[in-house]
């Protein structure tokens, strides 16, 4: 039991004849920066940023802190505009060419949000922040 | 010497000092991605498809198979339900049905079980719940989400509900007739069917994967979140906007689907004509706003959100809480009635 008590407080002793205090911070810090970024880097994007799919595949990706109008066609047709408020980070649809504009009358929507468009065929996703629930019921 | 023998300790603690950070830094990114790959944050991918006239959006993970894979397949199980029994396109076997001229049509298995089962609701409700409404809903212009609404006049809802209701269609071992000019129309039901086909398609492909087919806000669950955690759902404020909610439910498996009063809808002198029809009078029916019901498929969650909005509440519920079935409704008023049961689904466990 002694001899025990006299190894632990040799490594311990070793320990700190290696690393400084600092060091240890250091180590500390390095680990949780790496544990976070791993997170983040695979657990979706996070970015703040404004996708538009149509028809399910991505029609464009306009940064949300840029203040942004895109038209979005599809071949000649006209569907919609996007507008993106850079100051505010939030994004809608206006002028679509839809019978009940449910789209529009969604506004203004911020990050974790989406607005879609079902009979153009229109998602916009708005990155910046995961969603606080995993689906909505309506 | 004694300088040279005191760098020597010195390189050496360095050296040392080195393998030992590194080793450290190596043991975090190697805990950080256990972490996100293994147990907490299984990689889900998430697809939107359009179909039944509304978005439909599939997160799926799968630790066996690719997700895209199975997502695929369940894609296609569903836009061939889709297909199959809508009612306005002229290949599908509910158009064959419509179009026969009141004559027996020879029908698959799965059009009969479809076909019973909206029938089995129309008798339990005593018609609340209607399969064979399609002459008033194209009256009304909800059959198609381009097409002009209006509110249609007294002769024309009169001519519309003579030939409606649920009593003109009859099953016959593997033959089916609609008489008297009627139309069957199965879109308070055909989307459940259709999400609970994909979910079961899914499992068969591989028995780990887990997430939920969410069609236009009525949600069938997989498997739970990760394996081990339920999806947290909301449920729409029916006067807010598309992201405000009223509550959350819990939900690690079964299905939970919602009828509103703003999911289709048009204005007109100021008043709001929806796409649930009262089988009785032919007109939006004006009993709630919001109906949300939990259980254990689809098909019957939302063959019921549908009846309960057109009954509103009352007795009728504690008989659908004893098949178990939990109900969540919103009446004209803003008043949420629930049924016990409900509230379980909205605590997390």
């Amino acid at each position: 039991m002694k001899r025990r008590d006299s190894n632990i407080s040799k490594n311990h002793g070793e320990i700190t004849r290696f690393f400084s205090p600092f060091d240890l911070m250091i180590i500390l810090m390095i680990g949780m920066v790496t544990f976070v970024a791993m997170r983040f880097v695979f657990t979706g994007d996070l970015s703040r940023k404004v996708v538009v799919l149509v028809d399910g595949e991505v029609y464009a990706e306009l940064p949300l802190d840029e203040d942004a109008t895109l038209t979005i066609m599809k071949g000649d047709r006209y569907l919609s505009t996007l507008l993106v408020d850079g100051e505010r980070g939030m994004a809608r649809l206006t002028r679509s060419e839809c019978p009940l504009k449910i789209c529009e009358k969604t506004g203004w929507v911020g990050p974790g949000g989406r607005i879609v468009c079902v009979p153009n065929r229109i998602v916009v996703k708005v990155g910046g922040k995961e969603a606080q629930l995993d689906a909505i019921t309506w | 010497m004694r300088k040279k023998d005191s760098q020597d300790v010195l390189r050496k603690r360095v050296v040392i000092q080195s393998l030992i950070f590194l080793g450290i830094v190596l043991f975090f990114v190697f805990i950080a991605l256990h972490f996100t790959f293994s147990s907490g944050l299984t990689q889900y991918v998430e697809r939107n498809e359009f179909m039944f006239g509304t978005i439909v959006r599939l997160v799926v993970a799968s630790e066996k198979r690719d997700p895209r894979i199975i997502m695929d397949a369940m894609v296609r199980e569903m836009r061939r339900i889709e297909r199959k029994f809508n009612p306005y396109v002229e290949d599908s076997i509910i158009y064959r049905i419509n179009h026969a001229g009141g004559q027996w049509v020879e029908v698959d298995e799965e059009t009969i079980f479809v076909l019973k089962k909206a029938l089995y609701y129309s008798k339990k409700t005593g018609g609340a719940f209607d399969p064979v409404l399609g002459r008033l809903i194209v009256l009304w212009g909800f059959n198609d989400i381009n097409a002009s609404k209006h509110v249609p006049s007294d002769e024309e809802l009169q001519a519309a509900l003579k030939q409606s209701g649920w009593v003109k269609l009859e099953i016959s071992g593997r033959r089916v007739h609609v008489n008297g000019g009627a139309w069957i129309d199965l879109g308070g039901i055909v989307k459940g069917y259709a999400v609970d086909q994909a979910v079961r398609m899914a499992k068969d492909m591989d028995d780990t994967t887990t997430g939920f087919v969410d069609a236009g806000g009525d949600i069938g669950i997989i498997g739970p979140k990760f394996g081990r955690y339920p999806w947290k759902i909301g449920i729409r404020d029916p006067r807010g906007g598309q992201d405000d909610i009223v509550g959350v439910i819990y939900l690690s498996n079964g299905a939970v689907a919602t009828s509103g009063d703003y999911e289709r809808y048009f204005e007109e002198n100021g008043v709001r004509y929806h796409h649930i029809l009262d089988p009785k009078t032919g007109y939006p029916a004006r009993k709630a706003i919001s109906v949300t019901v939990i259980g254990e498929k689809l098909v019957d969650a939302d063959a019921l959100s549908t009846t309960i909005f057109v009954l509103g509440w009352g007795p009728a519920i504690e008989g659908f809480e004893a098949d178990g079935y939990q109900v969540m409704l919103i009446d004209t008023e803003g008043v949420i009635h629930e049924t016990q049961g409900f509230k379980y689904f909205k605590k997390s466990r």
